[in-house]
């Protein structure tokens, strides 16, 4: 009798286990999903919190919406992985490098037939509705637009001698020479506080291959040709790996350079120049050197040739709407209310994000502003990274792998060229 | 007695189920799931899913770069399993005194053990950065450098960087199992053949080594079936670079699933993996076999 009761126990107890995921009631989510990376971010969590409190506030229950998060490197599989279940979501933030993939992937809706006819050219720059297009079709309202810029430490460059402004390439060597052999830091023997000139990125695909573009660009080259063919072996290309090595030659550059790195040592003074978009400006502030505007500048990349056209990677964040949302029409009133000039000024007030809506952009809060002033001339440079697409982590992979072995002189410039080539297009 | 019989069967199968029904859903079929998908073209972003034979094994095959990722992921296990079990085995002869304090140190060994390793992660990239990382401070100030080493630049430094790290994280793991092993040793023996003239060398080598040795033994299979699966410390520090120098299994099939969307692929490299695992597991295994 016990044995039996111990079997019936154990039978319930296997089965009840194996069935309870089964006879879970299915919660159906109210309202809408907003997935997004930035709400969970320390800085910006509670703007996002606010953005859609303030939004809800006059929603009826089946029109709130509730937001999901995933960090940034994830959010393009887990949008994507989405669509091809069931899941609910109605709108994401995504990056404009993504918008490629989703939507090649089929993820995204056409915003032609919800928006009004006019509505985004009465409403964005025809640089900033580009950055939301892919193939002819609007996918993305453009939330926050801005190419990456060169940002200076103009204390390093003072304190070095550099009394020049750095137009071509041969202005910016001559510079980063100055600041090798001139500044104080590194003329004396303490190691430990050089100050590198050119914190290039040198560490991972995801920077260091869409940076480098800006120099095979810079260069007259590119990734892919017309016919999109890897043009990496192209004249051009080899010279800017070549122009590239010198720098890492010279001891302008160095190896293991993240984005995360070379904020840091911009912080703290270590830094002459480096790549960065618009919202570094929290990441880089340093009241030691006073304010912002008194150490750091940003500004254009440097050319091949006075009067050539500065290129420059392309940056943004994108609002879109998922082509199997029910609530199309609720998911475009909800980003209306984040693009409004109260919503987008606060958040340009508190995190830098500079507001892509005209109307708000030639607003007295953001022309007035420094940091944003000073991203003007950048403005109309940016290019999306040719990598961009189901392929980007593979074929940036590609690219940084061969530049690192260019870099430490485990291969030579045209085999690299060759190596990257061969790679690319046996993918 | 029939009815006994059948019963105890019974219970027996009743009481193997729960464990069964978990193996057979989250290893069992992973498993089969993952073999059956190297042989499609299955995509994370895109619906497809064509059967294509043996593409992503040739393919695998002819890219330059599958030799050297076996050659780093031998290199990386081979070290991450011997130094932490070279420095673990000599903790736990330390330990093993009785000393003022030894208790303490024990528990305090084990704290590195305990720190998730993504946190060992960035603790150990702070140490080696080329900038601002404590270990080219203390370099400058015993005058071993005189300007800084970019460690996590180098394809060599870059493995001795992971490598240390890991072996760091690991040591006390091998400390734990070897000292467990130590109390087992019979005070008598040792004390026996130091009457014999055996010195503190002899006795370890002679009498501690033969004793342990098969807890050693295990000890070292299982430390390296571990680090052939080892993914988050080299994700957080190199992320397999630079040149894929610290590029291992499980940061490529990692890499060719989530970031490069090909499933394909990325079984493909599993199953190769898993092959060289099942190696590990065999003869860990037969040497659990011999000691029963």
């Amino acid at each position: 009798m016990k044995k039996t009761l111990v079997i019936l126990s154990i039978v319930t107890l296997v089965f009840s286990s194996v069935f309870a995921q089964g006879n879970q009631e299915v919660k159906t989510q109210e309202g809408m999903t907003w997935s997004n990376w930035s709400g969970s971010e320390e800085a910006s969590k509670e703007m996002f919190k606010w953005m859609i409190d303030s939004f809800n506030e006059n929603q009826p229950t089946d029109n709130k919406v509730v937001q999901i998060n995933w960090p940034w490197g994830e959010t393009e599989s887990q949008l994507a992985l989405r669509a091809q279940g069931s899941e609910k979501y109605d709108i994401a933030q995504i990056d404009i490098r993504m918008l490629p993939t989703l939507a090649e992937a089929g993820v995204l809706a056409d915003l032609s037939k919800i928006f009004d006819n006019n509505y985004f050219t009465d409403n964005f720059a025809p640089g900033s509705i580009s950055v939301g297009n892919f193939n002819g079709t609007q996918y993305g309202v453009p939330w926050t637009v801005a190419p990456m810029g060169m940002i200076t430490n103009t204390q390093i460059l003072k304190d070095s001698g550099v009394d020049f402004d750095i137009v071509t390439i041969s202005d910016f060597e001559k510079a980063l020479d100055m600041i090798k052999n001139n500044h104080p830091a590194n003329t004396d023997n303490n190691a430990g506080n050089d100050v590198l000139p050119f914190a290039a990125m040198t560490k991972d695909g995801g920077t260091c291959a869409p940076d480098f573009m800006v120099w095979l660009w810079t260069f007259g080259a590119s990734v892919f040709d017309a016919n999109g063919n890897c043009s990496l072996d192209s004249r051009e290309a080899i010279q800017a790996i070549e122009w590239f090595k010198s720098l890492s030659d010279k001891g302008y550059i160095q190896g293991a350079m993240g984005r995360g790195d070379s904020r840091t040592l911009f912080k703290e003074g270590r830094v002459a120049f480096y790549n960065d978009a618009l919202l570094a400006k929290g990441s880089i502030t340093n009241e030691k050197f006073g304010s912002i505007e008194d150490y750091a500048k940003p500004q254009v990349n440097p050319v091949l040739a006075k009067g050539d056209t500065p290129k420059a990677s392309g940056w943004g964040h994108l609002l879109v709407i998922i082509d199997r949302s029910p609530k199309k029409a609720d998911a475009k009133a909800f980003i209306e209310h984040l693009i409004s000039k109260d919503v987008a000024l606060k958040y340009f007030d508190k995190i830098g994000m500079l507001p892509s809506k005209k109307s708000v952009l030639s607003s007295d809060q953001v022309a007035n502003d420094y940091w944003s002033n000073s991203w003007t001339p950048i403005l109309d440079g940016g290019r999306l990274a040719e990598t961009a697409g189901p392929n980007y982590s593979a074929y940036n992979s590609i690219i940084v792998e061969n530049l690192q072995a260019v870099l430490s002189g485990s291969k030579t410039v045209d085999n690299a060229a060759a190596d990257m080539v061969s790679r690319i297009e046996n993918l | 007695m029939k009815t006994n019989s059948k019963n105890s069967t019974l219970m027996a199968w009743l009481l193997v189920l729960p464990a069964l029904i978990i193996f057979l859903l989250m290893i069992l079929y992973p498993f089969v799931n993952s073999i059956f998908i190297s042989f499609t073209n299955k995509n994370l972003i895109f619906p497809k899913n064509d059967f294509i034979g043996f593409e992503n094994y040739v393919k695998l095959l002819k890219d330059p770069n599958t030799i050297p990722l076996i050659w780093t992921t031998f290199k990386f296990v081979f070290f991450s399993t011997l130094c932490p079990f070279t420095l673990g085995l000599i903790w736990a002869i330390l330990m093993n005194e009785k000393f003022k304090g030894s208790q303490f140190m024990r528990g305090l060994t084990l704290v590195n053990w305990i720190i998730p390793g993504i946190a060992i992660g960035f603790l150990w990239n702070w140490i080696f950065n080329g900038d601002y990382g404590i270990l080219n401070a203390l370099f400058n100030k015993l005058g071993i450098i005189d300007s800084n080493v970019i460690w996590l630049a180098g394809k060599q430094t870059s493995l001795i960087a992971v490598v240390t790290a890991r072996t760091w994280q690991m040591f006390p793991w091998y400390m734990a199992f070897i000292m467990g092993a130590l109390q087992g040793v019979p005070k008598e023996l040792c004390e026996a053949s130091r009457i014999d003239g055996a010195n503190n060398i002899k006795v370890f080598h002679h009498v501690i080594i033969p004793s342990i040795k098969p807890v050693l033994m295990l000890i070292l299979i299982l430390g390296a079936i571990s680090n052939l699966q080892h993914f988050d410390l080299i994700n957080v520090m190199t992320n397999g670079g630079p040149e894929r120098a610290t590029s291992t299994f499980a940061i490529e099939v990692y890499k060719k699933a989530f970031k490069e969307y090909n499933l394909g692929r990325a079984a493909a490299l599993g199953v190769i993996w898993a092959i060289l695992l099942g190696g590990f597991s065999w003869v860990y295994l037969r040497n659990l076999k011999e000691e029963n």
